[in-house]
């Protein structure tokens, strides 16, 4: 068990180290850093000035020993286009995009266990068929033309939501509707395969030969089995939100890490775009983390080997 | 060969079997014109789709009262015709769609294929490959790299290829495991063929099934990812037609004119539900007959 | 179903009192297209700079949007001594944001900030340089020393001069005007958050001057690059004012009865810039025969009526026809994409691919140009960037080929329009000594007569050479609920302090 632990923490912390290098490497292949920083009126002799300010001229990996220590200060530079520093920009708009996710989770996790749990109670009935089409639509419609269609919808032609912005949480509405639409299809068929296959089980049946009642069942039997590898897959999908609201926030104009990484893109602000990257792939390890660990303490059927 | 294909009847059976499967005919059908669109565009479009008139700007569709069918679909900003772009975009979809698959299939399948067969160290490695993969965000990452080495039908289809292998690792690398511990590897190793033999001639058919459905989910998910990478402005430049780029360039009209966003839209969402359906047929009509046999 | 449907509809109910544009809020809700990294002219001069300067701070002189005339503002008076001495009375009483007082001192620090070219401001030589020395003669006089005559000394200080608080600027360092912007004008910054919007509050103490006071207690900037969001929040009734709307889209909103569009002319202008002096490495563009090319490729008039719209007229020549000296009898390059070809083919580049830059907002015009240049034959990779990283590049000599817009800050004179793309700067791609020279000679007399012979010089040597494709004059639209009150002047930004609630 220790070991297993073990194994999987030097794995995330060998995944980390990797993100990190291929960051770094990004921020390098963006361009000349040291032209970047001294301006657009710098002349040559600047630009090298700033080369040696900055350590850009010395070998790359120990530029990156030193990115690497800033980074554990919590430096992550500034930004080219506004001269901030990165990480206070990225923890500004962090509640935003956590607010997004985390809005959009609650909705998946709430609409897709519900539906995926009837869809195995009553196979091939119309609520089965309906979550299967709901899978099969979630899957298909791209996020940024769902978000168009319901601002067309709901924004101008309802008139019930604001359609751009982050002021209040009627704001979050659109947004958290989009986002909510990919992330529910995963949650509600892993929730009905996993019932499935619970209510399958040898121990279900005994259960119901013994006469107990099909609610009860479901509750205290068939659910907390199925519910195992949802929840699971619950804390890795919040990571993938992270990442994902990027299409979604730059459609909505919610001033959130995603908007922040596709405006620093476009300006080839790359010192924020690379902390972003890092940062979401750092979350997005830990959740997988936790949510391995996790797993493996409260199922005694897996044990991690 | 002759230890997995078996003669002729088993094409019949396949055949037959496959025709009843309303999900998988469907779905090779659809995919089936949006290839053949896409390799016929020249013969369909009714005008250059890269043609512009300044002149026939925003010129309406077909139903509206001013429409002609000089251009059933109306023109756009720039006064293209509007048909011959969406026909041409089913191009620029199935060519990322087909290549990055192929491309993160190739990547994909051989780390699975290593991992699952060697197991250990190797398959450690590997693992620890596609964790760290998996922790880089996907559309986030395309971007990125899109925007250093610069948009282009290449760039975009390398950079899907390279990020959307994961789930080819781990569906390959399970697959290989379970061929792995069957007897007649066991019994292949003990004759003293060679590695790479068995693992060309023995397991890879073996993992067949599952690659080509692993192949059109990764497919409708490229696809996806280049409309989106498009649709923000960094993936294939202008004035090449994708219907991502479409439903972006729309967008400045969609309260006016819905349909220029309404009719990309809606065929790759079409696309990607017909390669999902052909990939959940294949499945149904894979399995039973291959477990009835390993 | 039916309490869901009550709930929808309770809750739409509930949103819909959300809103917080319009009158009734009291705050004006205003759209920029474009993200501006300063909010000060002197550190940028753009249109969301002049825009938000002339809100935030008050220049020397006052130029009257609606008839052109220069009047005082921040100086009361002004006397010329000589062709280069000039004598400013300031007014006196006149208070910064942050309670200090406004003085002579404040002027000296200024002026001796912009004229210093170690401050390398952008188009710090066209737009400051013609000042010598600004020299304290009271505690509410100055006196400024000019390099040269300067004919459009007046507009000048009118544009780009605008008095920071000596005392706050040398405490924080000027860049602190990039988010905590401290000036005299009618309103004040509440909050610049930088690539997200910009809040003003009237400004209580604004003196009685030219420049109307503050009519709407706030006004809320947000930066919307997706005109698709200005529209629909316009709509949707959560703005109160756009201002680059293409007529196309604007012209869809007309029909809309709570909306309203004007259009204005501006003296903006929008060209082609060729990189002649290879400053971004070498390319076909060195060829005369090829850039000549490219401006019979494009057909101009389609550009500025059928696209553009709004009144847009196809330039003849490198600068407004509504500014003094702006020769339009110069000959025309005519639309002929044969010809194109043609001298495509005589250059030997019939398989040429071209970069071509812009900034996000001019993508549809950079599209169209490309549709023309591939129908004879020449590849063009687009590559669009929100303004503030475009310029870098442009400025840095990065750029092949752009097509760019140039307001030339409102002054009524092809001495606005030439100088910052000819005077060997880091905006100049010609490098042609000459034309430089004839420009610097014709902005430094007096002499009208003298002046519009070398202007005329340089604006014929610029398009003989194609040093650039001058493509149409722009068009100021603007949308904005029935609910405000404007009406358009000749410059092309609003002036914030003059919109109103009818």
């Amino acid at each position: 068990m220790l070991r297993a632990v073990m194994s999987r923490l030097v794995v995330a912390v060998l995944v980390a180290v990797t993100v990190s290098v291929v960051g770094f490497s990004l921020l390098r292949l963006s361009g000349d850093l040291a032209a970047e920083l001294a301006g657009e009126a710098a002349t040559p002799a600047e630009i090298e000035s700033m080369r040696v300010k900055h350590g850009l001229d010395r070998p790359l990996p120990l530029q990156f020993l030193d990115w690497t220590r800033a980074l554990a200060k919590g430096d992550l530079g500034r930004s080219l286009f506004s001269n901030e520093p990165v990480a206070e920009m990225i923890l500004q708009r962090l509640p935003v995009t956590l607010q997004l996710a985390v809005y959009a989770l609650i909705v998946s996790i709430v609409l897709g266990i519900p539906l995926g749990m009837l869809a195995a109670m009553h196979p091939r009935s119309w609520i089965d068929r309906l979550s299967l089409v709901t899978a099969v639509l979630g899957q298909a419609v791209p996020s940024f033309w769902l978000a168009l269609i319901l601002i067309v919808v709901f924004g101008v032609m309802l008139r019930w939501t604001p359609i751009s912005g982050s002021d209040t949480w009627a704001h979050f509405i659109l947004p958290t509707a989009t986002l909510a639409a990919s992330a529910l299809p995963g949650l509600m068929r892993l929730t009905r395969s996993g019932m499935l296959e619970a209510l399958s089980t040898d121990y279900i049946r005994t259960a119901r030969a013994k006469g107990l009642g099909e609610r009860t069942l479901m509750a205290v039997h068939a659910l907390p089995n199925a519910l195992l590898p949802v929840l699971a897959l619950a804390a890795v999908q919040l990571g993938t939100l992270l990442g994902g609201s990027v299409i979604v926030e730059s459609v909505f104009a919610l001033d959130g890490i995603g908007l922040l990484a596709y405006r620093s893109i476009l300006r080839g602000d790359f010192p924020v775009v690379q902390s972003i990257l890092i940062f979401v792939a750092l979350v997005y390890t830990l959740l997988t983390l936790i949510a391995d660990l996790a797993n493996a303490f409260i199922d005694p059927r897996i044990r991690l080997g | 060969m002759s230890d997995e294909v078996l003669p002729e009847p088993r094409w019949r059976i396949h055949l037959r079997r496959a025709r009843r499967h309303t999900g998988f005919m469907a779905g090779a059908i659809i995919v089936a014109i949006a290839a053949f669109m896409a390799i016929f565009a020249e013969l369909l479009m009714p005008h250059d789709p890269y043609l512009q008139d300044l002149s026939k700007r925003l010129l309406p569709p077909i139903w509206d009262a001013a429409g002609t069918w000089t251009h059933p679909l109306g023109t756009d900003h720039l006064g293209r015709d509007y048909l011959s772009r969406l026909i041409i975009g089913s191009r620029v979809s199935l060519i990322v769609g087909g290549l990055a698959t192929l491309i993160a299939g190739l990547i994909g399948a051989t780390l699975g294929l290593l991992g699952g067969y060697y197991g250990g160290r190797i398959d450690a490695v590997i693992m620890y490959v596609v964790a760290a993969r998996l922790s880089l965000p996907g559309i986030l990452t395309a971007l990125a790299l899109l925007a250093v080495i610069k948009g282009s039908l290449v760039s975009v289809v390398a950079v899907l290829g390279f990020l959307l292998w994961d789930r080819f690792a781990l569906v390959v690398r399970s697959a290989t495991q379970q061929v792995r511990a069957q007897d007649y590897i066991a019994g292949a190793v003990a004759v003293g063929t060679t590695e790479t033999r068995i693992l060309w001639k023995h397991v890879l058919p073996n993992i067949l099934n599952p690659l080509i459905v692993v192949a059109t989910l990764e497919m409708a998910a490229a696809i996806l990812a280049e409309a989106s990478l498009s649709f923000l402005g960094l993936g294939v430049p202008p004035p090449t037609a994708s219907w991502g780029l479409l439903v972006s360039e729309g967008r400045n009209f969609m309260f006016f004119k819905p349909y220029l966003i309404a009719l990309p839209g809606a065929l790759i969402i079409l696309l990607v539900i017909a390669i999902n359906a052909l990939g959940d047929g294949l499945r149904d009509l894979a399995s039973p007959v291959d477990s009835g046999e390993s | 179903m039916i309490t869901l449907r009550f709930l929808v509809l309770a809750l739409g109910l509930l949103l819909a009192s959300d809103a917080i544009a319009g009158k009734r809020s009291n705050t004006l809700e205003f759209a920029f297209q474009r993200e501006t990294d300063f909010v000060d002219r002197i550190h940028t001069d753009s249109r969301e700079s002049s825009l938000l300067s002339s809100a935030i701070y008050d220049t020397l002189l006052y130029q009257d949007p609606a008839t052109g005339q220069v009047t005082g503002l921040l100086a009361k008076s002004w006397t010329w001594v000589d062709e280069r001495t000039l004598d400013l009375d300031l007014r006196e009483g006149v208070k910064f944001h942050n309670g200090d007082a406004f003085d002579a001192d404040d002027v000296v620090y200024t002026v001796g900030f912009v004229i210093d070219p170690q401050n390398r401001l952008r188009q710090q030589e066209s737009s400051f340089l013609f000042v010598k020395a600004a020299e304290k003669l009271g505690s509410h006089k100055v006196r400024l020393t000019l390099n040269r005559a300067e004919p459009v000394a007046e507009f000048q200080l009118a544009a780009r001069f605008i008095m920071w608080p000596a005392k706050y600027t040398q405490a924080q360092g000027h860049m602190i005007h990039a988010t905590r912007p401290v000036g005299t004008g009618p309103y004040r910054a509440r909050e610049v958050a930088p690539g997200k919007g910009i809040t003003l509050t009237a400004y209580e103490g604004y003196f009685d001057g030219p420049k109307p006071k503050a009519k709407i207690p706030t006004v809320n900037i947000r930066i919307i690059p997706d005109l698709q969001t200005q529209v629909a929040e316009l709509m949707a009734g959560r703005l109160d004012f756009a201002q680059d709307m293409p007529p196309d889209q604007a012209e869809n909103l007309r029909l809309n009865p709570a909306l309203k569009v004007l259009y204005g002319d501006t003296i903006r202008i929008t060209f082609l810039s060729f990189d002649t002096a290879q400053r971004a490495g070498e390319s076909a563009l060195k060829d005369e025969r090829v850039r000549r090319a490219i401006a019979h490729a494009i057909d101009r008039d389609a550009i500025a009526n059928r696209l553009i719209g709004g009144g847009s007229k196809a330039l003849l020549a490198q600068c407004h026809p509504a500014m003094n000296h702006c020769a339009q009898d110069l000959p025309r390059v005519a639309y002929d994409p044969a010809k194109a070809r043609e001298l495509l083919a005589a250059a030997g580049q019939s398989n040429l691919t071209l970069n071509f830059a812009a900034a996000i907002d001019l993508k549809t015009v950079a599209e169209a140009i490309q549709g023309y240049l591939t129908a004879v034959g020449i590849r063009t990779r687009i590559e669009t960037a929100p303004l503030p990283t475009w310029r870098t590049n442009f400025l840095g000599g990065k750029s092949q080929m752009s097509v760019l817009s140039w307001g030339g800050g409102g002054i009524y004179d092809t001495s606005a329009a030439l100088p910052v793309f000819f005077d060997g700067g880091n905006a100049d791609y010609a490098r042609d000594a000459e034309v430089s020279d004839w420009i610097k000679q014709a902005s430094s007399t007096m002499d009208q007569t003298r002046r519009a012979q070398l202007f005329r010089q340089a604006l014929t040597r610029i398009a003989d050479k194609t040093y650039t494709v001058p493509l149409y004059t722009n068009t100021a639209n603007y949308v904005m609920t029935s609910e405000v009150d404007y009406t358009t002047t000749r410059v092309d930004v609003p002036v914030l302090s003059q919109i109103g609630w009818k």
